[in-house]
C-alpha cells in the first residue's frame, strides 16, 4: 500500500467489507499513443483514440483532451440525443475556484468515432478519480456510502463543494449533478483538491441518481425533470454528506421506486439516518439539506452560517401531505396517502376508471380523507377528462387527471411519460432523434393536461413555470400543418437550445442559421447530399432560432410551386450569407444553380433567360448567394418582363387578325384589290380627260 | 339635345338641296342648248351611273371624266360661234360626232378595265407578302416570348402555361 493509500485508508471509519472506491485505473496514464487528434477551434486537441471512461457522465463520454497551452485536459463529448446547457457554458467558463474544474473550450468537432459533428465541452484535467463508482446512469442504484471520518469530510470533500457550489450559485448556475461518482479527488487521495465534475455536458440532473433527486425531481423521467434550483443542489451535497459519511449504505437492497417511496413515506432525513446513528454534530445540518420541503430546505445561506460555527436549526413548518383513517383499496393494494396512491394509478389506468365509476374515489376523499380541496381537484379533474372521453386514451386522460388532483407536487404521468412542462421539449428531441412515434407526446398538448396541472399547483400553492403557457401556443402550432408549424416547431419551441434534428444534415451539430447554412454548404459537396434544401425540420429550426430570416420567405417555401420554393430558399440563404459575412459558400451555390432553371423560366423573355443563365453559369464558382438573390429579386426586371410579354401578346394577336382577314380576302374575294384599282383608273381618266381638255383649248386658243 | 337637333339638321338639309336643284334646274332651263348637249353627249356616263353600284361610283367616274373630255370640244365650239337651239342639234344630229363622244365614254371604260386589273393584281401579290412577314414576325415573338405569347394555350395569371396534368 502507497503512503497516499495508507493516508486515505487512516481516514475511513472500521467498516468491515466495504470496499474503497476511488479509481486505480486513471493512473495508467492512457495519454501515450493517443493516435490522431481532433481540434477544437484549432488549439485544443481532442485524442478519441484515449477514452477516460472513468470520468464518463451518463452518455457523455469523457476523452484525453490537450489545452492550447499543452496541459492535460479532459474532453466531455455530448451525446446527440441530449441538450447540453450551453446557454449557461459562457457563465461557468469565466469562473476560477479549484473545486471546479475550468472550463477551456466548449463548441462543435467533428467527430471521427461516430462520423458526425458533436458538441464538446473541454476541462482543464484536475479531477482526478471519483469518489464513488455507482453507475451515475443507473436510477436504480447511483450511491455507495464511503464511510469517512466526519472532520475529513466536513474539511475536503464537503468544504470544497460547498465552495464550488456557492461560486455557481453566485453566478446562477445550478449544477444538476451533484452526486459522489461526480465528485473527483483532484488528483489526490487526501480529498484536500476534490471537486465537481461536468454540469454542462447533459441536461440538469440527466445523469443524477434517484437517490440524490428530491422525489419530484426523481419521479420525472430524467430527460424532463422540473428546472434546476440551488435547492436542489443543495439536497444533493446532503444526501453527499450522509453518503460519505454513513458507514453503511442505506439504502442496500432497495431499488428505486422503493426509495422514493420511502422517501415521500418517510422524508429523506429518516432514509439516511435508518440504517446507521449519523454524529450528532452534522444532524442539523443534514435535516436542513435534505428537507423534503423546498420552502424549511436550508440555504446557502444557512450553510455558510453553519460553516461559520453558528448554530442554525432546521426550520420547522412546511406541507403536510393528509393522510386519511381508512385506506382505500386499489388492487388489492391499500393505501392511506393520496399522493402514493396517485403513484399507483399512474401503473394501472385501465383499473382507474372503475375505481372512479364505481365512485369509491370520491366517497374515500369525502369521508375517510375529510380534505374540501381534494374533493374540489378530483371533481374537476374528472370533469376536465370527461371532456376528452371519446378518445382512445381515455383512461390514460382520466389516471393523468386524477394523479395531478391527489399529488400536484408530482410531475405530469401520462401515458408511460412522467414530465415537468418546463423541460418537455427535451423528451420530444429525444423521441425525434430516435425515431420514436411523437404522437404520444404531442397527445400532451390537448386536453387541458398541463393547464390542469397548472391550476392544481396554483390551488396548493407550489410554484408554477411560466414555460406552462407555452404548451398552449404549441396546441396552436399543432392545428397548422405546413412546414414550419407542427410538432418540429414544438420541438424547438420548448428546447430552444436543441441542435437542428434534420435528418438531412445527420452529420452536422447545427446551432445557429450560420451553421445551417455552412452544413448546407458542406452537404452539397458531397456526394450522398440530399435531394433539396430544407426539411420540416430546417424550416421549424429557422423559426425558432432566426425568425427574422424565414418569415417573409414562409409562404414561398411553403408554396406547391417549385419556382416559389427555390426563390423563398435563395432569399433566406443569401440573408445569412449577407448577415453572418460568409465569404463564400461555393458548394451550396452549385446546388442552388442546379434548381434555378424554373425560377430563370418565370422569365417570359428568353433572351433575358439566356442572359441570367449564362450570369449564374458565370458566378456560381464564386459561392456568391447574395448574387443570386439580386438576380432573381429585381421586382422592376419582373415588371419590364410582364409589360413586355403583355405588349408581344398583343402585337402578336393583331398579326394574327390582320392575317386572317388578309387570308380570308385573299382566299375569297375575288373583288380584292378591284377598288383600289378603279380609284387608280379613275385618277388615270381624270388626268387624261385633263390633258385633252387643256391640249384643246391651247390649240383652238392659240389659232384663233 | 342631340336626337331634338338632328331631325332639325336633315331638314335644312333637305331644303338646302331642293334649293340647289331648283337653282340647276333655273340654270339649265336658262342654258338649255348647252343641257341638252351634255345630256344627249355624256348618256353613257349618265347611264353608268345607274348600272354602277359600288358605294364610290368609281367607274362612273372614270368614264364621265373621259365621255366630258369628248363632249367639251363640241360644246365649246358652241359656246364661241352660236349658243342656240338649232346649234345644238346641229351637233348631235351629226353621227360622227356622236361616234367621238360616246367612244370618250367606251376609252373610260377601258382605262377602268385595265388599270384595275393591272392594280387589284398588284394588290393581291401584296397581299401575299404581307401573309408571309406576318408569319415570319410572329415566329420571332414566339421565339422571343415562347409559345404562350400566341394565346393559343392556356395560362395562369402570370401568363405562363397552366402544366397539364
Amino acid at each position: 500500500m502507497s503512503p497516499d493509500e495508507s493516508d486515505l485508508e487512516n481516514n475511513r471509519t472500521d467498516q468491515p467489507g466495504q470496499e474503497l472506491v476511488l479509481s486505480k485505473a486513471v493512473v495508467a496514464s492512457p495519454v501515450h499513443g493517443l493516435g490522431a487528434e481532433v481540434l477544437l477551434r484549432g488549439d485544443i486537441k481532442i485524442f478519441p483514440n484515449s477514452p477516460l471512461p472513468h470520468l464518463d457522465l451518463g452518455v457523455s463520454r469523457a476523452f484525453v483532451a490537450e489545452s492550447r497551452m499543452g496541459a492535460k485536459a479532459v474532453a466531455y463529448i455530448c451525446a446527440d440525443h441530449v441538450v447540453p446547457r450551453i446557454d449557461v457554458a459562457h457563465k461557468y467558463a469565466n469562473m476560477a475556484v479549484h473545486s471546479l474544474p475550468k472550463l477551456i473550450g466548449s463548441g462543435v468537432v467533428d467527430w471521427p468515432i461516430d462520423h458526425r459533428e458533436k458538441y464538446v465541452f473541454v476541462y482543464e484535467q484536475s479531477f482526478g478519480s471519483p469518489l464513488s463508482h455507482g453507475s451515475p446512469l443507473s436510477h436504480l442504484r447511483g450511491s455507495l456510502s464511503l464511510g469517512l471520518k466526519l472532520d475529513f469530510v466536513l474539511n475536503t470533500i464537503f468544504h470544497n463543494t460547498v465552495e464550488g457550489l456557492a461560486m455557481l450559485h453566485e453566478r446562477g448556475i445550478a449544477h444538476g449533478h451533484v452526486n459522489l461518482a461526480n465528485i473527483y479527488d483532484g488528483g489526490t487521495p487526501t480529498l484536500e483538491n476534490s471537486c465537481l465534475g461536468d454540469c454542462l455536458s447533459l441536461p440538469s440532473g440527466f445523469a443524477q441518481p434517484v437517490l440524490y433527486e428530491t422525489v419530484e425531481r426523481a419521479l420525472c423521467d430524467p430527460l424532463a425533470k422540473p428546472n434546476l434550483d440551488y435547492a436542489d443542489d443543495l439536497y444533493a451535497l446532503g444526501m453527499c454528506l450522509a453518503l460519505a459519511i454513513a458507514p453503511h449504505d442505506f439504502t442496500e437492497g432497495m431499488s428505486s421506486e422503493e426509495i422514493i417511496q420511502y422517501k415521500i413515506e418517510q422524508g429523506s432525513f429518516h432514509l439516511v439516518t435508518s440504517r446507521d446513528r449519523l454524529p450528532g454534530a452534522i444532524i442539523e445540518v443534514l435535516r436542513g439539506l435534505l428537507s423534503d420541503d423546498v420552502a424549511t430546505r436550508w440555504t446557502m445561506s444557512d450553510l455558510k452560517e453553519w460553516q461559520g460555527g453558528r448554530r442554525v436549526s432546521a426550520k420547522q413548518g412546511g406541507r403536510s401531505i393528509p393522510k386519511s383513517t381508512r385506506p382505500i383499496e386499489f388492487r388489492k393494494k391499500k393505501f392511506f396517502r393520496p399522493d402514493i396512491l396517485a403513484l399507483q394509478l399512474r401503473k394501472e389506468p385501465t383499473a382507474v376508471l372503475e375505481l372512479i365509476e364505481s365512485g369509491n374515489l370520491y366517497l374515500w376523499l369525502n369521508r375517510s380523507l375529510q380534505n374540501k380541496d381534494y374533493e374540489v381537484r378530483f371533481e374537476k379533474a374528472v370533469d376536465q377528462a370527461k371532456k376528452s372521453m371519446s378518445g382512445s386514451n381515455y383512461a390514460e386522460r382520466m389516471a393523468a387527471f386524477v394523479a395531478m388532483a391527489l399529488a400536484p407536487q408530482f410531475p405530469i404521468f401520462y401515458r408511460g411519460f412522467a414530465f415537468a412542462p418546463e423541460n418537455f421539449g427535451n423528451l420530444l428531441v429525444d423521441a425525434m432523434c430516435a425515431g420514436k412515434d411523437v404522437n404520444a407526446l404531442a397527445d400532451v398538448f390537448q386536453g387541458g393536461l398541463v393547464s390542469f396541472w397548472a391550476e392544481c399547483r396554483g390551488l396548493t400553492g407550489y410554484p408554477v413555470s411560466d414555460e406552462v403557457s407555452k404548451f398552449e401556443a404549441c396546441r396552436m402550432l399543432l392545428l397548422q400543418k405546413s412546414a414550419g408549424f407542427g410538432i418540429e416547431r414544438c420541438v424547438y419551441f420548448l428546447a430552444p437550445y436543441a441542435r437542428c434534428l434534420s435528418d438531412k444534415l445527420k452529420r452536422y451539430y447545427i446551432r445557429s442559421a450560420r451553421d445551417l447554412i455552412v452544413a448546407l454548404d458542406h452537404a452539397a459537396g458531397e456526394k450522398s447530399r440530399p435531394a433539396w434544401f430544407v426539411d420540416r425540420h430546417i424550416i421549424a429550426f429557422l423559426f425558432v432560432n432566426d425568425k427574422s430570416v424565414i418569415e417573409p420567405h414562409s409562404s414561398d417555401i411553403n408554396a406547391t410551386e417549385k419556382y416559389r420554393q427555390i426563390s423563398g430558399i435563395i432569399k433566406i440563404f443569401a440573408k445569412i450569407q449577407e448577415r453572418e459575412k460568409i465569404a463564400a459558400l461555393p458548394h451550396l451555390a452549385i446546388w442552388v444553380a442546379e434548381h434555378v432553371n424554373e425560377l430563370i423560366n418565370r422569365y417570359h423573355d428568353r433572351e433575358r433567360r439566356k442572359q441570367i443563365k449564362s450570369d449564374i453559369d458565370r458566378v456560381k464558382a464564386k459561392g456568391n448567394l447574395i448574387y443570386f438573390a439580386g438576380l432573381f429579386g429585381n421586382y422592376q426586371h419582373t415588371l419590364d418582363d410582364q409589360k413586355g410579354f403583355s405588349q408581344a401578346m398583343a402585337q402578336h394577336k393583331a398579326l394574327k387578325d390582320e392575317y386572317n382577314y388578309l387570308h380570308l380576302q385573299l382566299s375569297t374575294n375575288k373583288e380584292f384589290g378591284k377598288a383600289n384599282g378603279q380609284q387608280v383608273a379613275t385618277i388615270v381618266s381624270a388626268v387624261i380627260a385633263s390633258a385633252v381638255i387643256m391640249i384643246y383649248l391651247f390649240v383652238n386658243l392659240s389659232f384663233s | 339635345m342631340a336626337q331634338k337637333s338632328s331631325p332639325s339638321k336633315s331638314k335644312k338639309k333637305g331644303l338646302r338641296g331642293r334649293l340647289l336643284l331648283a337653282g340647276l334646274l333655273l340654270t339649265s332651263l336658262v342654258i338649255l342648248p348647252t343641257t341638252v348637249l351634255f345630256f344627249i353627249g355624256m348618256l353613257p356616263a349618265i347611264i353608268g351611273r345607274f348600272v354602277d353600284h359600288s358605294r364610290l361610283k368609281q367607274r362612273t367616274l372614270t368614264v364621265a371624266f373621259m365621255n366630258f373630255a369628248a363632249v367639251f370640244p363640241f360644246w365649246y365650239k358652241m359656246v364661241t360661234t352660236d349658243h342656240n337651239f338649232e346649234q345644238t342639234v346641229n351637233i348631235l344630229t351629226e353621227p360622227m360626232n356622236i361616234v367621238i363622244m360616246y367612244g370618250g365614254a367606251l376609252l373610260g371604260y377601258m382605262i377602268d378595265w385595265g388599270v384595275s386589273g393591272i392594280v387589284s393584281s398588284m394588290v393581291v401579290q401584296k397581299g401575299q407578302n404581307r401573309l408571309r412577314k406576318i408569319k415570319e414576325l410572329q415566329s420571332e415573338l414566339v421565339d422571343r416570348w415562347g409559345e404562350e405569347v400566341s394565346g393559343e394555350i392556356p395560362l395562369d395569371a402570370q401568363g405562363f402555361p397552366l402544366k397539364q396534368d
